[in-house]
């Protein structure tokens, strides 16, 4: 798993990829911390973290589209998969370079605690708990993005699948429909489920809660149990296709 | 060191391996050959781990590689049909990450350092994988494969897309490994196994029609008294002479080939030395014999016998270029392998004997239509580079 | 055909683990949703702990004996505030499970409003406002000042003052403010006690008696008129039981208060000069407040501890007289500095200069207590006596919470009570606080953040990417 970490990892900057990734996050990040901090001259971040978790829906496939796509698109699949190692590893590896590679342009926005401490006096405390859920949320985004690139061999599906998914995750939180009060009767029960499917998938609700500045484990759980769930799922996709 | 038993893969309802066994004992040097579409990258993919088989075993120094496959696959190294090159990484780049994939225990400078030399590729150690000529590309796949010392090598179409010279280079190493090695290598060119392995073993349409030494599969199938005759004269003469010599099945006249002269193949009756006899019978009819040549099957015969069907003879064909048949120099020269081209197919009894009954092959067509364009884009590729 | 056995159990097995996953995932995730309605699954990382009960919250849930439903008035779009309070009341329920909470949607559902008309005092009903009932007794809270203009949260305390009415045999213990004598309406203050869970009562000290309970306390707020020889013996007699009594005196009225003054020099040695003091050096600029001057005592110990600032305009100033009754000890709680003057209504309206106008410290705030023995009880009962000079202190300037005027009357209040009577929960810090940055600062992190720091990431990765390429 280390050497596919590594080799992974350091591929993001072989490529202009991930220089890409980091700078169009830092760069939207600034923009969003410019005028929600400095131009309003307050030392609350929820607005920022608020803002700021949008841009996964355009930066994460960038991180994602050709984990899996491209290696099986150039048959480098076969090197990985006739290698002896678990095909966890190789998820687990692919992950953790991509989670890296997150994790690398969230701590570069930590800068903007220390640009707030010196004009004010922000609580570290409460504003860490914002990164770690950003750093969480973009992680689940991850897993889902391997999972979709281990489904297709072409990148650009990989990449607008991606897309369209945590866009939809994304969109589903300013839903407002209430099928429970729709559907009454024999098919209330179907309502309600759907009522909590969508609460489950409102994805920006969950990580409202890190804004706060309260570590909740519900939504902490969620986040780590989807990523773990999508990184499940993509090792099965993996294995089924040698038994296809 | 590797073991298979009753192998068998099926893509819904196509048959792409047929109930396959045989095993490769430490040490060996196993030709894999059969033409395009044959089942032989499946069969080499559910050997590395990278398939499952649907049914039957796989035993790579007693791990089965679907109950144990880590201990298996740390034992094969594989270089696919298309080698897994990462084309943004520089060769040594590459080959440290595949040290680091498998874990190899060895000192990481010397052993790569060691395999860089064998397939010397030394020299574009820091050169990135994308801008190398294919033949070096292929170098690169097999020294990946040779990362580790893996006891098993197995190699789909080492030599595929090279150049004349680069294809000898290779085979060279890949003999050398010979010598240390379990190594399993897949071709469609017979040439190629002929002049590396000890034993082959062929397959088509996904079931084994033969496996033995070369030497003995040639034997085995020729079981036959067969040869050519050029006689100086007209065919009804001709033949009129050789008629009543007994012992002799057939005679089949194959034209003019040289002016005033009739080409033959004259089969006879097994054990029965029909030479002689033909001799005194031109000679006294004043037809004098120019050449009389045995027909001793030569791999290219038995592969042909063995994957009977017309569209695969000329899928095999349109692969092997001039070039290749010349360069391997095997025991027949190389006008007599183009003339079996034009030759009617061998007799019937022995296809139907050796290759499974000639039904109309649902698999393989569709492979053997493909399969020229796929070359046809490799050599651009070459080109380009 | 052994294999394909192997073949089938691995399918076989493999979806089994993918739905199996799935569906542990959503069911792990349901339980401990439901499991956070009733267990605290999380810490507060902010400041102040602003989503967290203080331990006299707790203790008061634990009393709750009947179950008592909560009805929170909410619309579509949460405000910020509402997503608090709900976070707040989920540590409620999550601490006594005799609390419940419902919404409802002021915009969708008018008509259930309706039904709380009765407790609802309208203008000061806004989203995120509750309604605590329970079989016999509803409560209204007013959201109005669960946020404070300069970013404190009142919440806790504004929901838990409410409930200890639900709490059998806990009743909130009563400020009696006294009238009849042109007393100042002491809103603010008024306020402030409510939200900290005191019952407000009003007393007319001419037809009613004093209350006879010990915990009581009367607050004498600015009062105009005099007070009758007989309503001063009944004071007197309320303060030898024990009781506990705050005096606040305008000093903007010019009123000589001949009976209660003398009562205060003679019995308690406390004398109200008819003056204002001033304390220009000390005055925060832009406001009419002075700093005050702290002392050692008691009720302004913890203020001074975490050195915040109490203020006042103007006051009168109480000297403490020379010799004071034996059992009585008078001592002084917030002083002006030795610079501040002294001056008078004549002169600051008039332009009549004060005659012999003297500078130097002057008390603003004292405190005394007295102790009485009593035979038919055989004990002896003190009582407390707090006087102050600006009526100001505490009213308007309570509410401003960067100052620390709000503590020190309710500290006055513990003081004289001799405990922790009241349910006081402190106000939390809300997150955030403000930035100063000049113009130059802002366009320069502009610059740099948005546009300089991304482009080097760029031309990095080009200039790394291009080198390899060639390679």
């Amino acid at each position: 798993m280390k050497a596919i970490l590594k080799r992974e990892f350091k591929s993001y900057f072989r490529s202009p990829i991930g220089f890409v990734f980091l700078a169009v996050f830092f760069a939207y990040s600034s923009l969003m911390f410019v005028f929600n901090n400095l131009l309003t001259q307050q030392t609350l971040m929820k607005p920022f973290f608020a803002e700021i978790s949008m841009i996964f829906i355009f930066v994460i496939p960038i991180l994602t589209m050709r984990s899996f796509a491209e290696e099986r698109k150039s048959k480098t699949d076969q090197l990985l998969l006739t290698a002896p190692v678990k095909v966890t590893d190789i998820v687990l590896g692919k992950f953790l370079a991509a989670a890296g590679v997150l994790l690398l342009a969230v701590v570069a926005t930590m800068f903007y605690v220390l640009v707030l401490n010196s004009y004010g006096e922000p609580v570290f405390s409460e504003i860490f708990i914002g990164y770690l859920g950003l750093f969480l949320m973009g992680a689940f985004f991850i897993s889902l993005g391997i999972f979709l690139s281990s489904l297709t061999q072409s990148q650009v599906i990989s990449a607008v699948s991606t897309l369209a998914i945590i866009f939809f995750l994304w969109f589903t939180s300013s839903l407002s429909i209430k099928f429970a009060n729709m559907m009454d009767g024999a098919f209330n029960w179907l309502g309600i489920f759907l009522d909590w499917l969508i609460d489950f998938l409102a994805i920006n609700n969950r990580f409202a809660d890190f804004t706060l500045g309260v570590l909740n484990f519900v939504p902490v759980f969620y986040f780590v149990s989807l990523t773990a769930l999508f990184l499940l799922l993509t090792v099965r996709v993996i294995e089924k296709r040698r038994w296809k | 060191m590797v073991e298979i038993k009753n192998l068998t893969k099926k893509y819904g309802d196509n048959l792409a391996v047929d109930n396959i066994s045989f095993t490769v004992s430490k040490g060996e040097i196993l030709g894999f050959l059969g033409p395009n579409g044959a089942g032989k990258s499946t069969t080499m993919n559910i050997l590395t781990g990278y398939l499952s088989s649907t049914d039957g075993e796989v035993k790579i120094d007693g791990y089965d590689i679907l109950d144990n496959p880590i201990e298996a696959k740390k034992r094969i190294g594989y270089l696919p049909e298309h080698p897994p090159l990462y084309m943004d990484m520089t060769v040594s780049e590459y080959l440290d990450f595949v040290y680091e994939l498998k874990g190899v225990k060895e000192e990481r400078a010397e052993h790569l350092g060691k395999i860089m030399e064998a397939v010397k590729i030394t020299d574009v150690k820091d050169r990135l994988i994308a801008n190398l000529s294919k033949g070096y590309k292929q170098r690169v796949g097999l020294a990946q494969a040779m990362v580790g010392n893996p006891e098993v090598l197995i190699l789909d179409e080492p030599t595929v897309g090279l150049d004349p010279k680069q294809i000898i280079e290779i085979r060279d190493v890949i003999k050398k490994l010979g010598r240390e090695h379990t190594v399993i290598l897949s071709s469609h060119i017979l040439q190629e196994v002929n002049a590396i392995c000890e034993r082959v073993i062929i397959i088509n349409k996904g079931r084994l029609v033969a496996s033995d030494t070369a030497e003995n599969l040639g034997k085995s199938i020729s079981n036959e008294n067969k040869f050519q005759l050029r006689v100086s004269g007209d065919e009804r003469s001709i033949l009129d002479a050789l008629e009543g010599i007994s012992g002799i099945k057939y005679i089949k006249s194959l034209g003019r080939k040289e002016a005033g002269s009739i080409d033959f193949v004259i089969e006879a009756e097994p054990n029965v030395d029909v030479r002689t006899p033909i001799f005194n019978a031109l000679a006294q009819n004043g037809l004098p014999i120019l050449a009389m040549q045995a027909m001793d099957l030569s791999l290219e015969d038995i592969f042909l016998e063995v994957t009977q069907n017309p569209a695969d003879i000329d899928a095999v064909y349109e692969n092997v270029s001039e070039d290749e048949i010349e360069l391997v120099g095997s025991s027949n020269d190389a006008k007599e392998s183009k003339k079996l081209k034009t030759a009617e197919p061998a007799t019937d009894a022995v296809v139907a004997e050796i290759a499974q009954p000639a039904e109309p092959a649902t698999v393989a067509e569709p492979a053997i239509v493909a399969e020229p364009a796929i070359n046809a884009e490799k050599e651009e590729e070459g080109e380009e580079e | 055909m052994k294999k394909n056995k192997k073949a089938f159990h691995y399918s076989m097995n493999s979806s089994v683990i993918i739905v199996g996953a799935i569906i542990i995932t959503l069911l792990l995730n349901a339980i401990l949703v439901t499991l956070n309605d009733r267990f605290s699954l999380e810490i507060d990382f902010t400041e102040d702990g602003i989503y967290e009960l203080t331990d006299t919250t707790k203790e008061l849930l634990d009393k709750l004996e009947s179950d008592v439903e909560m009805i929170m008035f909410v619309k579509d779009n949460q405000s910020e505030m509402v997503t608090m309070l709900k976070t707040v009341l989920g540590k409620y329920t999550q601490h006594s499970s005799k609390l419940s909470v419902s919404e409802v949607n002021v915009v969708k559902d008018p008509s259930a409003v309706t039904a709380y008309d009765d407790i609802i005092e309208s203008e000061k009903f806004t989203v995120g406002s509750l309604v605590l009932k329970n079989e016999n007794k509803k409560e209204f809270v007013s959201s109005a000042n669960f946020v404070t203009t300069d970013g404190y949260s009142n919440i806790e305390r504004s929901v838990t003052s409410k409930l200890v009415n639900f709490v059998d045999g806990m009743s909130l213990s009563a400020i009696t403010f006294t009238s009849g004598h042109g007393e100042a309406k002491a809103t603010s203050t008024e306020t402030v006690l409510e939200t900290d869970a005191y019952r407000i009562e009003t007393l007319d000290t001419l037809t009613q008696d004093f209350p006879s309970d010990k915990n009581s306390l009367v607050v004498i707020n600015a009062p105009k008129n005099d007070f009758s020889a007989e309503e001063i013996e009944k004071l007197d007699a309320y303060l030898d039981r024990g009781g506990n009594v705050m005096i606040a005196f305008d000093p903007q009225i010019d009123a000589k208060l001949e009976r209660l003054e003398s009562y205060l020099a003679a019995d308690w040695g406390i004398i109200r000069s008819n003056n204002i003091v001033v304390d220009q050096k000390q005055q925060i600029t832009g406001t009419p407040y002075s700093i005050l001057q702290f002392t050692d005592h008691d009720i302004v110990k913890p203020v001074k501890e975490e050195s915040r600032y109490v203020v006042t305009s103007f006051s009168n100033s109480l000297e403490i007289a020379p010799e004071v009754p034996q059992s009585v000890t008078v001592k002084e709680v917030l002083t002006t500095t030795q610079d501040a003057t002294e001056t008078n209504i004549e002169s600051l309206y008039g332009g009549v200069a004060m005659p012999d106008a003297r500078v130097g410290k002057f008390n603003v705030m004292v405190a005394a207590s007295r102790d009485n023995y009593i035979m038919e009880d055989n004990k002896t009962f003190t009582g407390h006596l707090v006087v102050c000079g600006s009526e100001s202190m505490f009213n308007s300037v309570i509410l401003e919470s960067r100052f620390a005027n709000e503590d020190v009357f309710l500290n006055a209040i513990n003081w004289m009570k001799g405990s922790d009577s009241g349910i006081s929960v402190r106000i939390k810090r809300m997150p955030g606080g403000s930035l100063t940055i000049s113009q130059g600062h802002f366009w320069t992190w502009f610059v740099v953040l948005i546009v300089v720091v991304p482009l080097g990431l760029l031309i990095s990765g080009l200039v790394i990417w291009l080198k390899r390429r060639y390679k």
